[in-house]
């Protein structure tokens, strides 16, 4: 190698005004070769805030603006980061937009003096934030703690809803494991003893059970899922924040009678996608979902509660076969049904 | 009842093309626990995708798919990065040549005797070194702002080198410093970027960040900073390389890049002048803004060198 101060003079004498004779930069490419044609142009996908009451709110977007929308609500303790490969399997036909809820992924954590979490103020600010987005009508997926925001969505705009697609998202105490026991024990005495019980379920180690039990290959699952998640949990102060959330868990439960009746009321069009070896929702919360939407298409796949990250490619075709039947898009032919 | 409705595809749900299955997967290459994301079919022709700093293979994450229908894609992770392991300095020497020679074990040790590189910055270096020493195992390369000369160094950057690598100390370390810290990591991902700023993850720079803040990780980082002048050094070999060998090459460069220079992109061709180019208006991680472009030329490419049987 030349010696340092010899490369750091050739650097200093050349870097600023050096220019090789070269030819031009940008030549035309060759021809395209065969097989190179069958290239899928990915959708491209937008990573775009709205701040909402004086927070900041991030949402994902992709799509054609005049699409049908699909509104993606993501659960505990993860943020539209879950659906960051489902989003574009799906953009070219709907506009798709997925938010995340305060105290979450890239969205602002307020103070929980100004911010009062709970499912209600996240109900409250997807609203918001869908009236910002002209978003008028949508179909709703729901995972997780998306399935209470979303149904708070649908009990006040029932209108609005065109359909829904359910994944690992519970509505029936049926679908309530053991896991809630220490949950259940919080709701029904909100002692510190209680509250402090559940800090096992914000450590590193609950959040990578939540993404591999039940899984049947762990490699097909991206580490990146955890590492996001839990640094974003291990954030000062975000550990209050998932407790009250714990806590206020208790108020969807008592709205799963009105989310039935709308569910019985509307009987939107449903898609159940679940991973049957779900440890916090297990499959008896899918099948409920049937006595009030006996129309609903269920599908029970093997996977376990975060079911996208090994059946996303699955649940994708799933949905748009769904979608293509009861959200369709200007232009589509119709369809016998 | 699923199958059932697989069958049924109807025209306007045909359009959608299952996205390939990417495995994530570590392997033992001597003492150290490599990561690497593995997709694609296990006879398809081999492209290995080596990153940047201070990234991993997770700014592969979405170009990966995007091939692995018809390449078996490698993306692995340089020992200090990602999910590789990250022994301190004082149990793993650090350097290019290192580096180097994990990705060159572990592509053995996968049995790939052949294959593609795409190098993006330190990822130059790697595979630099990788095809200098067997060029008969490259296919091609893909060079996505990685330099190879002195001149396609940005002067600025220069400035903040020189005096670390003449003479390392606490106080020519603290410009390097400023390398680690989270305003810089979000600057290479978003300077640049322009008019497609809004298409720039924030997960991109958050997911590094949250690495290099991990407990003596600065050391590590400091340590092939430190050694980078060794490529400095090795430039007229692999120049030598590229001359007597006349790989094929397929440039994919964001002209926004802070730290390399149009000097840097327009070496290759210079050298070999068979090199496709491509210029985007895009910055130093060009896969945040123009991953599908960049997708599209490089299976335009490899559709040509390394054609999928």
């Amino acid at each position: 190698m030349p010696s340092l101060s010899r490369t750091l003079i050739a650097i200093g004498a050349t870097a600023l005004c050096l220019g090789l004779p070269l030819p031009a930069a940008r030549s035309a490419p060759p021809a395209p070769a065969p097989g190179a044609s069958q290239t899928v142009l990915s959708p491209t996908v937008h990573y775009r805030s709205k701040t909402i009451d004086g927070v900041d709110v991030f949402y994902r977007e992709a799509g054609p603006a005049d699409a049908p929308v699909l509104l993606l609500l993501h659960g505990f303790p993860s943020s539209s980061h879950m659906f960051r490969n489902l989003i574009p399997l799906l953009a070219d036909r709907y506009r798709v937009i997925a938010p995340d809820y305060p105290g979450f992924g890239h969205s602002a954590v307020p103070d929980r003096a100004r911010f009062s979490y709970g499912f209600a103020a996240y109900a409250g600010l997807v609203d918001r934030l869908m009236g910002e987005l002209h978003a008028s009508s949508y179909a709703l997926y729901v995972m997780d703690y998306g399935a209470p925001v979303g149904y708070r969505l649908a009990l006040m705009h029932p209108e609005r809803v065109t359909a829904l697609v359910v994944q690992n998202g519970n509505a029936y105490e049926e679908g309530l494991s053991p896991f809630w026991t220490p949950l259940k024990a919080y709701w029904a005495d909100g002692a510190q003893a209680n509250r402090d019980a559940l800090r096992a379920g914000l450590t590193a180690e609950a959040t990578r059970a939540q993404y591999v039990n039940g899984v049947a290959d762990i490699s097909r699952i991206d580490p990146d899922t955890w590492l996001v998640d839990q640094a974003l949990l291990d954030r000062p102060g975000v550990d209050e924040i998932m407790l009250d959330l714990f806590k206020d868990y208790a108020s969807n439960v008592a709205l799963y009678p009105a989310f039935h009746a709308f569910f019985r009321e509307r009987h939107p069009p449903t898609l159940i996608v679940w991973g049957a070896r779900d440890e916090i929702f297990p499959s008896a919360g899918a099948k409920a979902y049937l006595k009030d939407l006996p129309r609903a298409e269920l599908h029970l796949l093997d996977s376990g509660h975060f079911a996208l990250e090994d059946k996303g490619s699955e649940i994708a075709a799933l949905m748009r076969d769904f979608l293509s039947r009861s959200l369709p898009v200007k232009g589509d032919r119709p369809t016998a049904h | 009842m699923l199958n059932a409705f697989l069958q049924a595809v109807r025209p306007a749900a045909a359009g959608s093309t299952p996205v390939a299955t990417v495995a994530y997967r570590r392997a033992a290459v001597g003492g150290l626990d490599i990561f690497y994301r593995d997709a694609g079919p296990a006879d398809a022709p081999v492209i290995v995708l080596l990153h940047g700093f201070p990234s991993s293979s997770h700014m592969f994450r979405n170009l990966i798919p995007a091939l692995a229908d018809r390449y078996r894609v490698i993306a692995p992770d340089y020992p200090g990065f990602g999910y590789s392991s990250a022994p301190a300095p004082e149990d793993f020497a650090y350097s290019f040549d290192a580096l180097a020679d994990v990705v060159e074990t572990l592509l053995a040790d996968l049995g790939v005797p052949r294959y593609a590189l795409y190098l993006q910055d330190f990822g130059g270096p790697v595979g630099m070194r990788i095809a200098a020493r067997h060029p008969e195992r490259v296919t091609g390369l893909i060079v996505q702002n990685a330099v190879a000369n002195l001149e396609g160094f940005a002067a600025s950057a220069v400035g903040t080198f020189g005096p670390y690598w003449a003479d390392r100390n606490a106080e020519t370390e603290k410009p390097l410093r400023g390398f680690l810290t989270a305003e810089t990591t979000r600057f290479q991902y978003e300077h640049g970027a322009s008019a497609r700023a809004d298409r720039v993850s924030p997960d991109a720079w958050q997911h590094d960040q949250w690495l290099l803040d991990r407990p003596g990780n600065d050391r590590i980082q400091l340590e092939l900073l430190y050694r980078y002048q060794d490529n400095v050094g090795a430039y007229p070999q692999w120049q030598a390389y590229l001359r007597a060998h006349q790989p094929n090459i397929l440039v994919t460069w964001g002209d926004n890049d802070p730290f390399f220079t149009a000097a840097g992109r327009d070496l290759f061709k210079a050298l070999v002048p068979a090199t496709e180019v491509h210029a985007y208006d895009a910055g130093h991680f060009a896969l945040e803004t123009h991953g599908p472009e960049i997708a599209a030329a490089i299976r335009a490419f490899l559709a040509r060198v390394a054609p999928a049987a």
